[in-house]
């Protein structure tokens, strides 16, 4: 692989590698296993793409992939970490409510079913499209969508009265 | 999804998810994903693991075609044995090397005979025998080379003498008159 190759791949981790750890440790039971797993699907990827990486998808669903054969593979079923759901004020953007609020709604996120909050994540952090997310999760684009909104509907009743005054 | 089918406040919810962002991804782990990339040649490539796979059964392949090949083509060291004169050590290096097992043998009957039970065997040499054998060893004197047959049936002889168990002086003096007689057939 040339310079300019691996200068791609290194630019495509770093724009990238922050919401592949969010969805990782959401998919994850802990820390260490979330990096273990990113790790592994960056290092699968990485064997098989060439030269340029692939779309930043791949690693969500490499990361889903390797997660569940993780959880099999060591009989891991402890509790999940409380901070799996690790997001932080973006300062680039304003802020429509107060740092109160951001709690609430990061609480009302952990909320969520696992499939719901999986499909929060790929949407919103993701950026991926519903069919993308489908592809990943092995479902129909209207199942996906139905869990979006669901989980946003969710949400809007959790925090109703709270968020957005 | 069209945006039309939200109504304002789930777009509102979605703008203040948007407000979030996953944290930031400890720098040891971006290390180790930037090395991960910028290490291609420690690393193997699929079409390298595809080949990998193949690595043992070919390298037993070809150990098992060379063994085969040598079988059938290397020469058999008994068909050649009349036919090559077989190399004995000159008279000078036996003599070198029988003084050094001498040596060591009456190291052993002098000092750890008594000590170490395995090493029993060694009391039954006699030190008088065995510097006997050394004044014997210089009074020796070089022969006629022996032919390669006599000297397969000798290397029979002793191989009988091995097999039976470890050599002593008792089981050597029961073989010698074999020895003898093939001396005497032979002359």
């Amino acid at each position: 692989m040339d310079d300019s190759a691996s200068n791609q791949w290194e630019n495509w981790i770093r724009e990238n590698q922050d919401k592949w750890l969010l969805y990782s440790r959401q998919q994850t039971r802990s820390e260490a296993d979330a990096q273990d797993v990113l790790q592994e699907s960056i290092l699968a990827l990485w064997q098989e793409h060439t030269q340029e990486p692939p779309h930043p998808g791949a690693v969500f669903a490499a990361i889903r992939f390797r997660a569940m054969n993780w959880a099999r593979g060591t009989q891991r079923r402890q509790q999940r970490q409380e901070d799996y759901m690790a997001l932080v004020r973006d300062e680039d953007r304003s802020l429509p409510y107060g740092e109160d609020e951001q709690e609430l709604l990061l609480a009302a996120l952990k909320t969520l079913p696992e499939a719901q909050a999986e499909t929060v994540t790929l949407r919103i952090w993701g950026g991926l499209t519903f069919q993308e997310i489908a592809d990943i999760c092995h479902c129909s684009i209207h199942t996906i969508s139905a869990r979006y909104r669901m989980a946003l509907e969710k949400l809007q009743k959790q925090l109703k009265g709270t968020l957005g005054k | 999804m069209n945006h039309s089918d939200f109504n304002d406040d789930l777009l509102k919810i979605e703008e203040q998810l948007r407000s979030l962002k996953p944290a930031k991804t400890p720098a040891d782990l971006t290390q180790k994903l930037v090395q991960i990339v910028k290490a291609p040649l420690q690393a193997p490539r699929r079409s390298a693991q595809r080949w990998q796979r193949w690595l043992p059964l070919a390298a037993a392949a070809a150990l098992i075609l060379c063994l085969g090949g040598l079988f059938q083509w290397a020469p058999h060291p008994e068909k050649n044995l009349e036919s090559s004169p077989l190399t004995l050590p000159s008279l000078a290096q036996f003599k070198d090397q029988s003084k050094g097992m001498i040596e060591i043998s009456k190291t052993f009957v002098d000092a750890y005979t008594e000590q170490d039970p395995t090493l029993s065997l060694f009391k039954s040499i006699s030190k008088e025998d065995l510097l006997q054998f050394a004044a014997r060893l210089d009074q020796a004197t070089e022969r006629a080379k022996l032919n390669p047959q006599r000297l397969k049936q000798g290397t029979d002889v002793a191989l009988g003498i091995l097999s039976s168990g470890t050599p002593t002086l008792a089981t050597l003096a029961v073989a010698k008159p074999s020895l003898i007689e093939m001396n005497k057939k032979e002359k």
